[in-house]
């Protein structure tokens, strides 16, 4: 996993937090299902802003990460149609949400050692627009305490907590009462 | 000095340069393991069971295995990790022996394990940590020159445990661990002199030693 790339701001610390790792695709079975995946507008160039009293400011780019592991997943758990929905009738419609992204440092938190927390909101409904079911994925993630700074080991943590939503995703694709349902309805 | 003694000169001080890079492009840039000896992967345990052992460490165990008379295969960890997401991360990782046959029956995993020649799970636990430190150095510099004054110490512990998983067996082999303590100084009169203890480097010794051993390596 290649680590992400900091761009560090001229003044004061902090700085602005971009991961570019690639998300493997997970080992899981495929359910019998089409999908298209709706993202919000805003998704992709969404980013967590934070500043501490200290004026120490923090810029993660989160949208186009997440995007690439949403993509990996949900590509892996099931069959996705095109997002301009040309030529498909697709099963599911999955709209993605990022509902809250947190991190913490040392010094400014009570954590020895960078770590992230992310929590996705995943609306599914069916082709004609029946809600089916609703996600709530979160994902936790650490840093490693190393000498190249604190914005690499913030870096990894967002991105092994992307990886842990990605497992949660998995799982519970695969165990959702709803799409079990309607995979067993032969739809 | 003529022309010649000149070039005889210069031919001497490349020629080492030379030789030596001719001897890197012959010599294999990663000693080939033995076709006999299985395979293991060097795994840490989850960060979230309070787990922080470092990177380095792993490599340095990892490279250490391969220095005894037989040269397993050993799988690099993060790829290792990245071939069977999500079935390897903290959260979603085995945690003791018991749990491998739910493991093996994950998608995919038993196939992944079985195709890769996959014979030992050694996973690592522990860290090196800094327990005291004391002493005072101070350095300046000035226009009739620089240097330093003093002297600083730390104190370093380094405790590893490795818990290796037969993967033919689906069973707990065993536990071995490291534990060294040192204390690093650094006296100055003008000149820093560091006198490091490197504790990690001597558990990693220690425990890849003991793999070597308990794996029949040697």
């Amino acid at each position: 996993m290649a680590l992400g790339t900091v761009a560090m701001a001229i003044a004061g610390c902090g700085g602005t937090v971009n991961l570019s790792a690639d998300f493997p695709a997970p080992m899981t079975q495929r359910l019998p299902l089409t999908a298209q995946v709706q993202y919000p507008e805003g998704f992709r160039e969404f980013s967590h802003v934070e500043e501490a009293l200290d004026t120490t400011r923090w810029t993660i780019a989160l949208g186009r990460p997440s995007m690439r592991m949403l993509d990996s997943i949900l590509g892996s758990c099931l069959t996705l149609a095109p997002a301009d929905g040309a030529g498909s009738n697709p099963d599911l419609i999955i709209e993605p949400e990022i509902l809250r992204f947190e991190f913490g440092v040392p010094g400014r938190s009570k954590v020895d050692i960078p770590a992230a927390w992310v929590e996705f909101n995943i609306r599914i409904t069916t082709a004609d627009g029946a809600p089916l079911t609703r996600l709530k994925i979160p994902g936790y993630g650490e840093g490693s305490q190393r000498s190249s700074g604190l914005g690499r080991s913030l870096s990894e943590a967002a991105e092994y907590a992307l990886r842990d939503a990605g497992a949660t995703l998995t799982q519970e694709l695969g165990q959702d009462a709803a799409i079990l349902a309607l995979v067993g309805s032969g739809s | 000095m003529n022309r010649q003694d000149k070039t005889v000169s210069l031919m001497r001080l490349m020629a080492p340069a030379a030789l030596f890079s001719l001897a890197i492009g012959l010599a294999p840039a990663v000693a080939p393991a033995d076709e006999e000896t299985e395979s293991l992967v060097l795994l840490r345990t989850s960060y979230l069971a309070g787990n922080r052992t470092e990177e380095e460490f792993v490599r340095c165990v990892s490279k250490k295995i391969r220095s005894g008379a037989k040269r397993p295969n050993i799988y690099a960890e993060q790829e290792f990790v990245d071939e069977l997401y999500p079935w390897l991360e903290p959260r979603t990782m085995p945690r003791e022996s018991a749990d491998l046959s739910e493991f093996m029956q994950r998608p995919g995993v038993g196939e992944a394990i079985r195709r890769k020649g996959v014979r030992y799970m050694v996973w690592l636990s522990g860290q090196t940590l800094r327990e005291g430190s004391g002493g005072s150095l101070s350095c300046a510099a000035g226009p009739g020159g620089a240097g330093c004054f003093g002297v600083a110490w730390w104190q370093n512990n380094s405790e590893y445990t490795a818990s290796v998983w037969d993967m033919s067996e689906l069973s707990d082999m065993g536990a071995m661990k490291a534990a060294v303590r040192g204390t690093s100084v650094i006296p100055a009169l003008v000149i820093p002199i560091p006198i490091i203890a490197r504790t990690r480097e001597k558990a990693c010794d220690s425990l890849a030693s003991q793999l070597r051993d308990y794996l029949d390596l040697d």
